[in-house]
């Protein structure tokens, strides 16, 4: 596998996006810097697919009038992950969408969205938390 | 095998009473629980439908635009999933109509928002427990999820904190699903689950393999098996009560049936057979949830936290099931699902109703309680006893089932965390019991106007479902003949 890696740069992009997106999720306790992190994580998921759908010396795949007819199969750019990584962008927006919502809502109640802040004077009003 | 609509009719009805919700719901104060109610009716009656159908017929299939798989989209209400879609419709019916007064109570101004997302959940889950592409599922995963997120950030103080860790936790399930399915993708070049199971053998065995692997810990994550359960406790403690009513049901054991699914439809069993270690993960999370979620739920003082952590230790035996992998320990884990889901919708809703009623949240609270409320107490008590597995209740049943299984495969750590998992679900048990009905009270000080008309309704609801749940126990033996045994995927020992 790793040597499978090294082989093909692109895909160790992918991995050090990836590691990228955890690492600023775990390390940062402010919650909007963990954010920037998932988007990340998100973003190196995309990049994945994206990356299985090239072909080496592919072309894209188009019919019709003014375009050469379409070689062999495997010289063609797959489309499909395109497509999937649309709906996997959606998806990825929504989240981000509602994670801010949630955040602009512990800002108000607790005045601060660091995670570490939170634990001190704020996080005895929180109620139940262990 | 019959080509029909009601696969996506199932998915479309929430979803559309969703949007209907948060358009119109504003106009009225009771409009939004009217409208809600009447699609989550037409829901359950199509899911009940769809399960008889399913059960004298076949399977039914759609196809998204008329395009055969595998290049289209396929659903498919299979016996497995007709179960299924069966299960959150109707309690997705009587949990949202039974916390109703909770949520005009909870949030006089929001209720639109409410119902929509509670809705926007169920379709969620019935995408969930209908679709036969594994893209498609990880659209309603995340469908059911972001729901899910909204549902829990609008409880009390400290919710939004709850909220928030549950979407980091959970997205990230949800990215490392997304990987895993990539990656049986380039094995395959296919996404339509029976199509992917065709072609896995002559792929390779790297791909597959890393595939597993982030399936497994994605979903594990949505499932809340341990360790991977961090996010449970906080968000079904601070959401709001109806909420953790809805989701703590449904949304956990919808995750474990995708899983099952992926491993036993998606990989089959001769993969799982040769790759042992990948059920062997699941057998030990299980059991480990069995005995740490147990124990937990027995430390709490507050009645929801343990309910929670009550839900972390029974999805363990769900998960022991699946990693069995006998037929007789998957009709456990089919058995465990429904038998959990109904259990803690039952005890959720007698809770809603103390809370709604008399503001009680705390176990200390609950002495003296058998004289006003003498029926929530009762449903209680006898979620408690399924859980704990008492026969005639479904908990006896699955927890019967994967026991033997175990015993059968001479795996005898499990054989002792589940006992000691039932010795600690027999410690909270017993205090609830005992707080309800052995311990000695003052007169309670009127903290709310008791017996209001809202708490009447979800207390009649939460009865419904403690019978509901008996009926499950006495028709065990006729509904695994009929229903579970086909649902089962073959090949299995």
């Amino acid at each position: 596998m790793i040597d499978h890696l090294l082989s093909h740069p692109p895909y160790l992009v992918v991995v050090v996006v990836i590691a990228l997106g955890i690492y600023a999720m775990i390390a940062n306790s402010d919650y909007f810097r963990a954010l920037v992190g998932l988007m990340l994580l998100q973003s190196g998921i995309i990049l994945f697919y994206i990356i299985l759908a090239v072909r080496i010396e592919g072309t894209i795949p188009i019919l019709g009038e003014g375009h050469a007819p379409l070689p062999v199969p495997h010289r063609i750019h797959n489309p499909l992950p395109h497509a999937l990584m649309l709906t996997a962008i959606v998806v990825g927006v929504a989240t981000v969408g509602v994670a801010m919502a949630i955040l602009r809502r512990l800002g108000a109640e607790e005045g601060s969205i660091d995670e570490a802040a939170a634990q001190g004077p704020g996080a005895k009003a929180g109620g139940g938390r262990r | 095998m019959t080509s029909s609509n009601l696969p996506v009719l199932l998915f479309l009805v929430p979803f559309v009473g969703a949007l209907a919700c948060a358009a119109l719901g504003w106009q009225w104060r009771r409009l939004p629980a009217l409208i809600a109610l009447t699609f989550m009716a037409i829901t359950a009656g199509l899911a009940v439908t769809g399960l008889a159908i399913v059960a004298t017929r076949g399977p039914l299939r759609t196809y998204m635009g008329g395009w055969q798989p595998p290049l289209g989209i396929e659903w498919v209400l299979d016996p497995l999933g007709s179960i299924m879609a069966a299960l959150v419709g109707v309690l997705g019916l009587l949990t949202l109509a039974g916390c109703a007064p909770s949520i005009q109570q909870e949030m006089p101004r929001r209720q639109s928002l409410f119902y929509a997302c509670a809705l926007l959940l169920v379709s969620g889950l019935m995408g969930m427990a209908l679709t036969g592409d594994l893209f498609n599922l990880f659209v309603h995963l995340e469908l059911a999820s972001l729901s899910a997120y909204a549902l829990v950030a609008a409880g009390r103080r400290g919710a939004p904190r709850a909220a928030i860790s549950y979407l980091f936790i959970g997205s990230i399930g949800a990215s490392l699903y997304l990987l895993g399915i990539g990656f049986l993708y380039a094995a395959t070049g296919t996404l339509n689950m029976a199509d992917v199971a065709a072609r896995l053998s002559a792929s390779e065995a790297n791909l597959q393999l890393t595939g597993i692997v982030l399936v497994i810990s994605g979903l594990g994550v949505k499932m809340g098996l341990f360790p991977l359960h961090v996010w449970l406790p906080d968000a079904y403690t601070l959401g709001p009560a109806p909420s953790t009513t809805l989701m703590a049901p449904l949304a956990t054991k919808l995750s474990a049936y995708a899983l099952l699914r992926i491993l036993y439809w998606v990989y089959q069993v001769d993969y799982l057979q040769h790759h042992a270690a990948a059920l062997q993960v699941l057998c030990w999370g299980g059991a480990l949830a069995m005995v740490f979620g147990g124990v937990k739920a027995a430390v709490q003082q507050d009645l929801w936290r343990l309910l929670a952590y009550s839900t972390v230790s029974q999805v363990g035996l769900v998960a022991l099931g699946i990693g069995l992998a006998t037929s007789q320990s998957l009709t456990g884990a089919i058995l465990q699902i429904l038998n959990d889901a109904v259990t803690k919708a039952a005890m959720l809703t007698a809770a809603a109703a103390l809370l709604s009623g008399l503001g009680i949240r705390s176990l200390q609270q609950l002495p003296g309680l058998v004289r006003s409320h003498a029926l929530c107490g009762a449903v209680l008590v006898v979620g408690g006893m399924s859980l704990l597995g008492i026969p005639p209740l479904p908990g006896f049943y699955a927890k019967w089932y994967i026991l033997l299984a175990a015993i059968d495969a001479r795996q005898w750590a499990f054989v002792a965390a589940i006992l000691l998992g039932t010795l600690a679900t027999a410690l909270y048990v017993f205090r609830i019991v005992e707080m309800l009905y052995f311990t000695t009270h003052e007169p309670r000080p009127a903290t709310r106007a008791t017996g209001s008309p809202g708490a009447l309704t979800t207390t009649v609801h939460a009865v419904a479902l403690a019978l509901a749940l008996a009926a499950i126990g006495l028709l065990n033996g006729p509904m695994v003949t009929s229903l579970i045994i086909p649902a089962l995927p073959r090949g299995l020992p």
